[in-house]
């Protein structure tokens, strides 16, 4: 059971990691995704290059407490993106970056 | 901006309904969260359909085990702000979701069910959750 939306997709309303073949990746409230692109809502990106923590301890925490909600709106273009996955889904290796 | 009050009033009483004291204001979440009150549950209640589907019967569920605590409340995201926002301070350690669930000892947060924990499980999934954290911080110890 997702939302009462079901004609938007099985992953709206749905929290999800997106991981992009750049190493960064996003964890936001799923409004769409399709071929073109992931449109997240109260998102937040962690990008290794730029953060102490690694992308398993930041999807670690957030996985237990959730994530911080710091960016209201997010359009990734699908050809981007490596990997998919809902965030209580997701597991060591398989919400990090080119992980699919 | 709010829900119009007679579409929410519904989600309100499905909690309250089964005892779970509706907190409005500031004033309210600070007493009933008051460091001498012992162990409380707070529902961060929300329109969305995950709260409808999981959070709100799963909650009431769990409220009838055995050592579920004899303080229950809940705040309404989206609508009483003020009271959400007071809520959210006392548990400013994680980051804010709705629907969501909380369970403080002495006014301390020591358990935390976010959104994500409960989008796309059913009630019974999502009691054992919660009967779990009263069991392990409500029940009487051995010792």
């Amino acid at each position: 059971m997702g939302t009462f939306h079901d004609h938007m997709g099985e992953l709206h309303g749905i929290t999800v990691v997106v991981s992009k073949h750049d190493g960064s990746t996003w964890i936001g409230r799923c409004h769409s995704e399709d071929a073109i692109e992931v449109i997240l809502h109260d998102a937040d990106l962690h990008d290794p290059a730029l953060s102490d923590e690694d992308t398993e301890q930041w999807l670690q925490k957030a996985k237990q407490f959730g994530h911080w909600p710091k960016v209201s709106t997010i359009r990734i273009a699908r050809p981007e993106v490596s990997n998919l996955v809902r965030l209580a889904e997701s597991t060591p290796g398989h919400g990090g970056p080119d992980s699919a | 901006m709010p829900y119009p009050e007679e579409m929410v009033t519904p989600m309100r009483r499905e909690l309250t309904d089964h005892g779970v004291t509706e907190l409005k204001n500031a004033a309210e979440v600070d007493s009933f969260l008051d460091p001498e009150g012992g162990t409380a549950f707070v529902v961060i209640n929300s329109v969305c359909g995950c709260a409808a589907g999981g959070a709100r019967p799963g909650a009431i569920l769990a409220l009838q085990s055995e050592h579920a605590p004899t303080k229950a409340g809940t705040v309404f995201a989206g609508q009483d702000v003020e009271a959400v926002e007071r809520a959210r301070h006392h548990c400013s350690q994680v980051p804010p979701s709705s629907p969501s669930m909380a369970l403080f000892e002495s006014g301390k947060l020591v358990w935390f069910l976010p959104r994500h924990l409960i989008e796309g499980r059913d009630p019974q999934t999502i009691a054992l959750d919660i009967v779990n954290a009263f069991e392990e911080h409500c029940a009487p110890s051995d010792a």
